[in-house]
């Protein structure tokens, strides 16, 4: 790429020049002169807070949408989801306890069903008992001490 | 007889200048005239410095430095500044002659089409009358780098312009 010579502010500049430098510039729109001259600023005074978003959008853009969307998520969210009353809050909570006792009662009935089929289960004589390990009920009492209440 | 406003009669003697020249750098309207506008109200709340004994200078470099940072962060906006860059400007007064016109518009498009540093220069030295010296000064950079900014600019528009130029003449 050849480099066009540098001018000096002495050269005499050619035709082209002179018909391009003679070209009026267009003046300025007549309102912008109250514009320019009036004291206060409202462009920037009635909106700092919008001025402020505005920066923020023009370095930021991707981010903004992304925070815009996800909080019109969140008031969608909001919106749609009905509201439970506080009477029914406790209701629903009273319900819990009544379940958990239930399953409580239902698990000790279960409990002392297996406890009496084992009983029921239990060997009679000592030649088919298999011998019973102190591990296997670590409360229970000597495998040689039958339960008084079996016999009775 | 009241003293004319000092703000006045600035904005009579150079609003012209820097509006264009802002809208020449900016390729916007709207940008020209939100740049105008900050720098009269700048000049309002801090006025010109009484040491400056060129003004229109003084004021086209804080116009340029305006329109720069403008053009930067519309660039990191969204990044049609190019497309701007093409759009015509009523940059130029119109004329009655559609040729004229026809050139002036041409003209004002071939700008558009020359880097920014170029085309500052092209503006300040063929419709600010400036000295490469005086560009230099205003725009921060070496009289050499000023003229041959200035011989680049010159010679791609004579060359877009060329066939244009020839048939109105």
């Amino acid at each position: 790429m050849n480099t066009p010579p540098s001018r000096s502010d002495s050269d005499i500049p050619d035709a082209w020049e002179t018909r391009l430098s003679r070209i009026p510039l267009a003046p300025p729109p007549p309102d912008l002169r109250r514009a320019c001259l009036r004291a206060e600023e409202p462009r920037h005074s009635a909106s700092g807070g919008l001025a402020f978003w505005r920066a923020v959008w023009a370095g930021h853009p991707w981010a903004i949408r992304g925070l815009a969307a996800a909080w019109s998520l969140i008031a969608a969210l909001h919106l749609t989801t009905p509201e439970v009353p506080v009477a029914t809050a406790k209701a629903r909570t009273v319900w819990a306890e009544e379940t958990l006792k239930l399953v409580a009662r239902q698990r000790a009935e279960l409990m002392a069903t297996a406890l009496d089929w084992d009983r029921e289960s239990a060997p009679v004589s000592d030649e088919s008992a298999p011998p019973a390990k102190a591990s296997d009920r670590p409360n229970a009492a000597p495998s040689t001490a039958f339960p008084t209440n079996r016999m009775s | 007889m009241a003293a004319p406003d000092p703000l006045e009669s600035l904005y009579d003697a150079h609003a012209g200048a820097l509006f264009a020249y802002a809208l020449n750098l900016t390729r916007s309207e709207a940008d020209a005239r939100d740049l105008l506008q900050d720098q009269f109200h700048r000049l309002a709340r801090q006025p010109m410095p009484p040491t400056v004994r060129d003004a229109r200078g003084w004021l086209l470099r804080s116009m340029h430095h305006l329109a720069i940072d403008r053009i930067r962060r519309r660039a990191t906006r969204d990044r049609v500044a190019d497309q701007w860059s093409k759009e015509p400007l009523e940059l130029f007064a119109t004329h009655a002659d559609p040729d004229e016109t026809a050139f002036r518009q041409g003209l004002a498009e071939a700008l558009g089409e020359l880097p920014e540093d170029q085309r500052s220069v092209v503006h300040l030295k063929l419709w600010e009358g400036l000295t490469f010296e005086a560009i230099a000064r205003l725009l921060d950079i070496p009289p050499n780098t000023a003229a041959s900014r200035y011989r680049y600019g010159v010679d791609k528009l004579r060359a877009r312009l060329r066939p244009l130029y020839e048939e109105i003449r």
